[in-house]
């Protein structure tokens, strides 16, 4: 077997915690620009509806 | 009445994108999941199974990387199945096996070549035996798992309700060339985007063959042992699984990187064994589809949406390009009227798909953004470019003909109509042709800007298409195995 040096550390509790931050800020992030989009291509949509 | 009847044949070609916004809008809601699905990191005894035949070139990295998981080393086995190798395969297993001992095991199977599925069974039957394990993560030779996806995927069974977990497999052929750019966005909008979306929906239509950790109870359940009579083996286990009772979920933050196919030939064999499976798959659960009572909400109308309109993509563009053409033999002003009807909804879609696609994982588009926007081809821009601006489009369209010395004639202009109207139909016809351009001696380098102008979707479409005809002549089920050659880059 490799080395005990080599062996992977596994991740603390603390550091568990901020990933776990991360995924769901990222997942938010998400929602965040698919409404932008949304509102983008309404907008877009409704201004070809009513302008011509 | 006719032209009600036509009129709705021609909108079930936006069936396809309706279902792909309304899974993108799902993926968007993703953040409101289960809280339950995220327990806390727990590290079950895991048992991993790799099926390999002639797997040389890639194996040692692969176990390579499986060795530095961040995860326990006394809870991991690593069982490679060696399938009667005929190259160096079981030399370089075997050395992996003394570099870390206890931890890879080299299974031989002295006569090999009946198919991935019996060769994984060969290791669950290992495994089974030792009765050691608590999840067994069936995964591909060439995958390369990144260091704390087995983690983030196994932390899910800490829910005794979930009986399986997946990761987000990508592209990490480097360089990438064209394909690998195509297939990279297409997995963003088929895993990233789709399994999100079938998260919140509480049902998973596929376990992602490369990255499939089953809790053992629902092996069990499931059989104890890997569908053998389908080309769709992933995709039959996630169904029985969900149909015993548990659910399967999607961890996007698992990255799982893999090497895929190159040019077109090798994406059509591997894609056509896809599909085929998948329409195997539809007729074995025949007796769960619309049916909602049924377990694991394999029976919900939104399940049907999500599979009917990948499965039946190509009854739905050949209908669209029927109907338009007799709209335009019998109606030609209503013709054009939902002929830009239709187009006007699909530029939507494309448009509100593409962004999604895009914003779900930034890093993958910053690389394949512009086969993003050229994945339903350079005649459908056109197409909806002229959707959205007929005027401006048919008035530099004349001007560029007459530079060309070509007059504009009604009878051009009908036959530019009829060519328009058969797009969605033509298009999968000469996906096919790119094929055997492709494997042509002088123009193989056209086949690669023939995709850009045709569509890498209508390549998919073509594939579907063409596993209806294998399925109806009951062709021979054959292992096409796509061919590794070590691609995938330094990645993280």
């Amino acid at each position: 077997m490799s080395a005990p040096a080599d062996l992977p550390r596994l991740p603390s509790e603390p550091e568990l915690a901020a990933e776990a931050a991360d995924e769901e800020r990222a997942e938010r992030w998400l929602l965040v620009r698919q409404v932008a989009i949304v509102l983008a291509l309404t907008a877009l949509v409704l201004s070809r509806v009513l302008l011509g | 009445m006719l032209d009600i009847f036509l009129a709705a044949l021609v909108f079930m070609g936006a069936v396809p994108l309706i279902a792909g916004c309304f899974q993108f809008g799902l993926a968007g809601l993703h953040c409101f999941r289960r809280r339950s699905q995220v327990q806390g990191d727990i590290y079950p005894r895991v048992a991993v199974v790799i099926p390999a035949w002639n797997e040389a070139a890639v194996i040692p990295r692969t176990l390579d990387q499986l060795a530095r998981l961040e995860y326990p080393r006394d809870r991991l086995r690593i069982y490679v199945v060696d399938d009667a190798s005929t190259d160096e395969t079981p030399e370089r297993i075997q050395a992996k096996a003394a570099q870390y001992p206890g931890l890879v095991f080299h299974l031989r199977r002295e006569r090999g070549g009946e198919g991935k599925a019996q060769t994984i069974n060969h290791g669950l039957r290992r495994i089974r035996a030792e009765g050691w394990y608590e999840a067994v993560l069936v995964i591909d030779a060439d995958v390369i798992f990144t260091a704390g996806s087995l983690r983030r995927m196994a932390r899910h069974l800490a829910d005794p309700a979930v009986g399986a977990a997946t990761g987000y497999i990508k592209e990490g052929s480097r360089p990438a060339n064209f394909m690998n750019r195509f297939i990279a966005y297409e997995y963003i909008t088929a895993q990233a985007a789709a399994r999100r979306a079938q998260n919140l929906l509480g049902v998973q239509a596929c376990l992602a063959g490369g990255a499939q950790l089953i809790r053992r109870e629902s092996l069990v359940a499931a059989g104890g042992e890997i569908d053998t009579s389908t080309l769709a083996e992933d995709t039959v286990t996630t169904f029985r699984i969900q149909l015993a009772g548990k659910r399967v979920v999607f961890e996007p933050y698992a990255t799982v990187w893999a090497e895929e196919p190159r040019g077109v030939d090798a994406l059509w064999k591997q894609r056509l064994r896809w599909a085929r499976g998948n329409v195997q798959v539809t007729r074995m659960f025949r007796h769960v589809w619309f049916r909602p009572w049924r377990p694991g909400n394999l029976g919900r109308l939104s399940f049907a949406l999500i599979w009917f309109s990948v499965l039946l993509m190509p009854v739905f563009l050949v209908s669209a390009s029927a109907g338009l053409i007799t709209l335009f033999l019998t109606d030609r002003v209503f013709a054009e009227h939902v002929f830009r009807g239709l187009w006007a909804s699909n530029v939507v879609a494309y448009l509100f798909i593409t962004l999604s696609g895009f914003s779900i994982d930034l890093r993958t588009a910053r690389m394949c953004w512009r086969e993003g926007l050229a994945f339903p081809g350079l005649v459908s821009l056109l197409v909806m470019l002229y959707t959205i601006l007929p005027g401006p489009f048919v008035s530099d369209g004349s001007s560029l003909l007459r530079d060309l010395g070509i007059h504009p004639t009604a009878q051009l202009g009908d036959a530019l109509t009829l060519f328009a109207y058969a797009w969605l139909t033509v298009s999968m016809l000469a996906a096919m042709a790119i094929r055997r351009v492709e494997r042509h001696r002088w123009l193989a380098w056209l086949s690669a800007p023939l995709i850009y102008v045709v569509g890498y979707g209508p390549l998919l479409c073509a594939v579907t298409a063409t596993a209806y005809v294998k399925e109806l002549r009951h062709a021979e089920m054959r292992w096409d195995k796509t061919e590794k050659l070590g691609a995938v880059g330094e990645l993280s």
